[in-house]
Parts: C-alpha cells; sequence; structure tokens
C-alpha cells in the first residue's frame, strides 16, 4: 500500500515537472512537440542536480562580475 | 604511401626550409591520402583542393627563392567547419547554415594564411560545435582512425580524425567543455585548450561566450606549441583576448623537467567517478614517467570534479541556448536531434542558475589558481573511457556524463591533453596537464619531455589507403 502511495505521488511529483517544462519552453517562445518534451524531459533531474549543488552560502567575494572585465571600448 | 603523412609539422618544416621536399609533394601526397580515406572516415565537409595547391605553389616558390616564413610555411593543415573562411562555405556542420559563405577569415585563419599554411578545406564537427555524434545533418559524423567503427569524440570530430589519420598535419579546433580535449584523447594526438583570453575568437561561430576557445590540434605537443605560437595573441577585434606577450613556446622544450613540481588530481577519475581501468592505469603510468624523468610528483586534492562540471554546464547551456535563441524559434527542426536536445536543456536554467554558477566558477577558479601556485602543472584524466562505438553514444549520455575537460573550461586555465598509451585493442589513452594562466609553455615543456621518453608517437593507425 506504501509502496503504490509513494509511486502515485512520484507519477504526481512528475506530472508537475513536465507541466513545468512545458510551461518554461512556452514562455521562451519554443514551440515543442510532445516527442521534444519528452526527450527535455529526461533531461531534467540532471539538470536539477547542478542547479542544487551551485547552491551553497557563499562568502560575498564569490561575485559573479569578478569573472569579467570591463569592455574595453570603457577603458580606453 | 610515400610516407609523407607521417611527417610531424616540425619534420616537415624543417625538410622544407632545407628544400629537401616541395609544399606541392606534400600538399599532394595529403590530397591523395583524403582521396583514398575519406570515404570512410568523413573528417572533411568540403576539402578545398584548388587553393590548396595555389597556397602550396605560392609557398614552394618563396621557400626557393629563400623566403622561408617560418615553421609553418608550405604546412598542410585543417580548420573545423566554425572557423570563418572567405569565399569558402562555413557552416557549423549544420542545415542552419548550410549556404553560409563568410566575407572574411577569422583572425586566426589570417594568422595561419600571414605563417604560409596550406589549408586543405573545412573539418567536420559536431552541429555548432555542441551535440553528437549525428546522423540527421547534411553531412555524416566523422570515423575514428584507430578503428572506423567508433566515436572520435567531439565536437572538433573531423580534427581529431584528420590529424590521427595523417589526412593533415595540424588542425584548428574548438574547446567549450573539452571539444578540442575529448576528439584529442579519442584520436590519439595533442590537443590544447589555451588559457581564455590566449587565442582569438572572432570569426569563429560562437557556442559559449564565456567559456568558448579556439586552439590547436597536432601528432606532437611540440607541433601543437608551433600552432599556438602562430595563432596566439592579442586581437583589438576580440574584446576576450587579453594583450600579454606570446613567448617562443619551443623555446621552453628542453626535455628537462627534473625538480619541477606535478599535482596529481586522483579524485577526478578514481573517487568523484570511477574511469575504465586502462584509462586509470594509462595516467597512473604517466606520473610514474614524469617522475622518473625528475619531476615530483605529489597526489592534490580540489573541490569535487562535480562541482566544476556543475558550474560549466549551467553556464554552456545557458549561453548556448542564448546564441542560438532566435533560430530555436523559428526553425528549431533544422537542427539535429542532438544539438536540440542539448540546447534545449538550457531553457531548464533561470538567471538565478546562471548567477550562482558564474559565482561558484570565481571560487574554484581561485581554489585552482592557488594549488597552481605550488605546483607547476596538473595532471589528471583527459576523459573516463576510450572511444566507445559511435552507434552507441546516446542522447542522454551526454548531459549525464561530468567531464573531467569542462573543469578547465570553468577555469579558464591551459590544459593540454595527449596520448599516453594504448589498450590492448589498439585505442588511445589519454592524460591532461593542466598549466597556471599564461604558462602554456610549462605544459608544452612536460608534455614534450614525456613524449620523448615515451614510444607512443610511434605509432600510428593502421589504415589501408584504397
Amino acid at each position: 500500500m506504501a509502496k503504490r502511495t509513494r509511486a502515485k505521488k512520484s507519477e504526481q511529483a512528475n506530472l508537475a515537472t513536465r507541466d513545468e517544462v512545458a510551461a518554461m519552453a512556452k514562455r521562451i517562445g519554443l514551440k515543442l512537440t510532445r516527442k521534444q518534451l519528452d526527450n527535455l524531459y529526461l533531461a531534467v533531474p540532471y539538470m536539477a542536480a547542478m542547479s542544487a549543488r551551485l547552491r551553497r552560502p557563499r562568502p560575498w567575494e564569490d561575485d559573479a562580475a569578478g569573472i569579467f572585465t570591463f569592455p574595453r571600448e570603457v577603458l580606453k | 604511401m610515400s610516407g609523407l603523412e607521417n611527417l610531424t609539422i616540425s619534420e616537415a618544416a624543417g625538410r622544407i626550409k632545407r628544400k629537401e621536399i616541395s609544399p606541392v609533394e606534400l600538399t599532394k601526397a595529403l590530397l591523395a591520402r583524403i582521396e583514398g580515406l575519406e570515404k570512410r572516415l568523413h573528417a572533411f565537409i568540403r576539402v578545398t583542393p584548388d587553393q590548396a595547391l595555389r597556397a602550396a605553389r605560392a609557398a614552394e616558390k618563396e621557400v626557393m627563392a629563400g623566403r622561408w616564413r617560418g615553421p609553418m610555411h608550405g604546412i598542410p593543415y585543417g580548420l573545423k567547419d566554425i572557423f570563418d573562411t572567405a569565399g569558402i562555405p562555413t557552416t557549423g556542420h549544420s542545415k542552419v547554415a548550410m549556404t553560409r559563405v563568410p566575407k572574411e577569415d577569422a583572425t586566426t585563419v589570417k594568422r595561419l594564411k600571414a605563417a604560409g599554411g596550406v589549408l586543405m578545406g573545412k573539418l567536420s564537427t559536431h552541429e555548432f560545435a555542441f551535440g553528437g555524434p549525428s546522423f540527421d545533418l547534411p553531412w555524416p559524423p566523422a570515423r575514428n582512425p584507430w578503428d572506423v567503427s567508433r566515436f572520435t569524440g567531439g565536437s572538433s570530430s573531423g580534427s581529431g580524425a584528420a590529424v590521427a589519420a595523417g589526412l593533415v598535419l595540424g588542425a584548428l579546433g574548438s574547446d567549450t567543455g573539452g571539444s578540442i580535449r575529448h576528439p584529442s584523447a579519442q584520436c590519439g594526438i595533442a590537443g590544447l585548450k589555451p588559457t581564455y583570453g590566449r587565442v582569438s575568437k572572432k570569426g569563429v561561430l560562437p557556442l559559449s561566450f564565456s567559456l568558448d576557445n579556439v586552439g590547436p590540434m597536432a601528432w606532437t605537443a611540440r607541433d601543437n606549441a608551433i600552432l599556438l605560437g602562430t595563432i596566439a595573441g592579442y586581437d583589438p577585434e576580440d574584446p576576450s583576448t587579453v594583450d600579454r606577450p606570446v613567448p617562443n613556446y619551443l623555446r621552453a622544450l628542453t626535455g628537462n623537467i627534473k625538480g619541477l613540481k606535478v599535482g596529481l588530481v586522483r579524485h577526478f577519475y578514481d573517487g568523484d567517478i570511477k574511469v575504465q581501468e586502462e584509462v586509470r592505469q594509462g595516467v597512473e603510468t604517466g606520473a610514474k614517467t614524469l617522475a622518473s624523468l625528475g619531476a615530483k610528483v605529489d597526489e592534490v586534492r580540489l573541490s569535487p570534479l562535480h562541482d566544476y562540471t556543475a558550474a560549466c554546464w549551467v553556464i554552456l547551456a545557458s549561453e548556448a541556448y542564448a546564441v542560438h535563441e532566435e533560430n530555436l524559434r523559428s526553425r528549431l527542426y533544422d537542427y539535429g536531434a542532438n544539438f536540440r536536445f542539448r540546447i534545449l536543456c538550457g531553457s531548464l536554467f533561470s538567471a538565478v542558475d546562471y548567477v550562482q554558477a558564474q559565482r561558484a566558477r570565481r571560487a574554484l577558479t581561485v581554489e585552482m589558481g592557488k594549488m597552481l601556485e605550488k605546483y607547476d602543472v596538473l595532471l589528471t584524466a583527459t576523459v573516463p573511457v576510450t572511444a566507445p562505438k559511435i552507434r552507441e553514444v546516446t542522447l542522454v549520455s551526454a548531459v549525464a556524463a561530468r567531464p573531467i575537460t569542462s573543469t578547465f573550461n570553468t577555469t579558464g586555465f591551459p590544459a593540454l591533453a595527449m596520448c599516453c598509451g594504448f589498450t590492448p585493442a589498439g585505442l588511445p589513452l589519454s592524460m591532461t596537464l593542466v598549466g597556471k594562466p599564461w604558462d602554456e609553455a610549462m605544459v608544452y615543456r612536460v608534455a614534450d619531455a614525456y613524449e620523448r621518453a615515451t614510444p607512443w608517437r610511434e605509432r600510428r593507425p593502421k589504415l589501408r589507403v584504397r
């Protein structure tokens, strides 16, 4: 019984994520087929794991601007 | 065959300078080899024999008149088909850019021409340097010269295949997450991702602005150094290049590495991920060889590999999506399935993800920089496995992989993939040497000493020309 409930919850979570993926694609103007959405959905766990890995407390010196330099035009 | 296809750039340059061989003779020999092998290797999208012979004749005339320009004079080379070439289509191996003919050469191409190099043609790539191997594009994917049923690695797939097969003596590739070093590893050659900002990207189709690098691919570290010396340096037309002097890399190739400090990043290939046993052994044996040459090898620890790769992937996918956004909206299905799959992953990341990735990148760059204050070079594996069967490379494997190569795109440091042996089945093994920013010379010094001490550069793919 517990196993079936867990499976149902997991299915719902999957459905929610599928909806989210479809909504994200629509928001940025993509017209994806069902198959394309299915393919994209396959990538979700990998992408989510990467995003999660990047989130941790960081000192303020870890400033995204630190990897860029001024455009050359500005430095003239 | 004439045997000319097995010359290195360095050897050919010496013989051209001494007027022992003619650039025309060399170019004709390689054109014949391309003709005989290309149907099986698919390394080229477009061979340019007329232009090649014209350039070779001009080089011959100059050399005979005593005007030798330097080690690239009369040397046949190839370009990944994302480098703009005036009057010659530059397609990105894609239907999307099939009819694109640039008016101007990329800066790197201008520099190779000025050095007297002989362009043999445009080489296969994964579509727009991202996603592959693909079988639904206007041209087939390149095949591995060590076993044509196998993957070359990518995305500079044709560059790897053409150099390994002796169709050209050197090539240029691009590298955003490992696209020079992956095919260099799988094809058994030397490929360098230079320091970010060392080589101009002007006129090269972009994939990810803050991760893209242009670099050389060649049979030996010495040849690689010759190519880098030709193309490196500040370009006022590329704001990402840095105005720093380009040293004479060949002077660094002393063969002596006594007393140098090598940091072995073992956990990248034996801990954070588990690589193929033969790959692990190849790197371990490589470390022992460096130690036997007088280097001091210590095991070192950095952040987990996945921290580096996650930052790279989030930045790469986001920036690549931005580059292709307009075409993705208007002609998504003109791209191949493999490219579509990878690029659409960029739509799954938020702006916050991107910023967090850049913050992580800064911290990781500082960490690796501090490690390199204590060591002359770092050493690790290049790829986790030897070349797989080309039909066994899946869509998901691309996003599931944690490529060690991408670590050095995250930090921007120079990294050279080089052959460190072969499996019993005859497939190349590869290790990577990493240097301090702008210190490609040290990387070449160690790599060259290693190549002199090992027999791997004597072995070539067995290809019968039909």
